[in-house]
């Protein structure tokens, strides 16, 4: 079990690597890169829309401008990577950390500040 | 000199010394109780009477009567993991807005656990897991097309 998890870790680890890679080298805003099925078939933005772009400004340290292209992922990305801590510090809801990240009121909070990113981007288009 | 006393669940009988216990016809699965035992025990299981039940068969116990399960003191699952950041990623990276429906599972998971419900608790954590998983296999599936789609019309 533990080495299973082991290997799904590494593989993600491997896989983060490469697509870091890959964003580094080639900018989504220039090249071909797949669009949002979802911003293709409905005409809006989805919450995702422009992380490629954002992903790739990030990795060469330029904040506002992934900021401009999606502010939710610039927001989130401290979360994840202090859900990912708390999760290796002590998962099954005994470490402290892993309680508050995962309590409710937080999660309600970040669904509502998604769902008002999705409605208030399409509104004013950003 | 221990004193046995026995019980048919309703009355106790008793005291008895060991003679006048093992002239008794006990049953293999008699309650038996004396002052070292900490509740009654069937009586094959004493060494000093387990000699009159060499060879019999000993019936199983009786199904206890089911009792409503409490789950709130005795039984406490581990918290499921909510799945969050796997949804939020999901919901981020994976071109689908389907990851928003695996946050809005994963926000339940806390409450629901905490009302005692563990069951329901680890469902929603799978819900979470899943449509995190749904929209990442479908964001994947779309990237591989689209420059599978893009590198042959290149090519045409």
């Amino acid at each position: 079990m533990t080495r299973k998890r082991w290997w799904i870790g590494a593989g993600i680890a491997a896989m983060l690597v490469v697509a870091a890679v890959i964003y580094y080298v080639y900018d989504p805003a220039t090249m071909p890169f797949p669009r949002c099925p979802f911003l293709m078939l409905t005409g809006w933005q989805c919450p995702g829309c422009g992380s490629q772009r954002a992903i790739h400004a990030l990795l060469h340290f330029d904040f506002a401008a992934a900021w401009r292209y999606n502010a939710m992922l610039v927001l989130s990305i401290p979360y994840v990577v202090l859900l990912l801590v708390s999760e290796c510090l002590g998962r099954r809801g005994q470490g402290r950390l892993y309680r508050v990240l995962n309590s409710e009121v937080m999660i309600w909070c970040y669904f509502a500040l998604v769902v008002g990113w999705w409605i208030l981007r399409n509104v004013i288009n950003i | 000199m221990k004193h046995y006393f026995t019980t048919n669940g309703e009355r106790n009988f008793g005291p008895f010394t060991l003679e006048e216990l093992r002239a008794q016809s006990l049953c293999a699965t008699t309650l038996v109780w004396h002052c070292e035992l900490e509740d009654w025990t069937e009586a094959y299981r004493l060494e000093e009477l387990a000699d009159l039940f060499e060879g019999e068969v000993i019936p199983p116990p009786q199904i206890p009567t089911t009792q409503p399960i409490n789950h709130t003191d005795e039984y406490r699952p581990p918290m499921p993991s909510s799945n969050l950041g796997w949804a939020i990623c999901s919901a981020l990276f994976c071109c689908t807005p389907l990851g928003i429906v695996a946050i809005f599972y994963a926000a339940q998971v806390e409450s629901v656990y905490r009302r005692g419900q563990y069951a329901e608790a680890q469902r929603l954590a799978d819900k979470a897991s899943m449509w995190a998983t749904v929209s990442a296999v479908l964001g994947l599936i779309y990237i591989v097309m689209y420059v599978l789609i893009m590198t042959l019309t290149d090519l045409v």
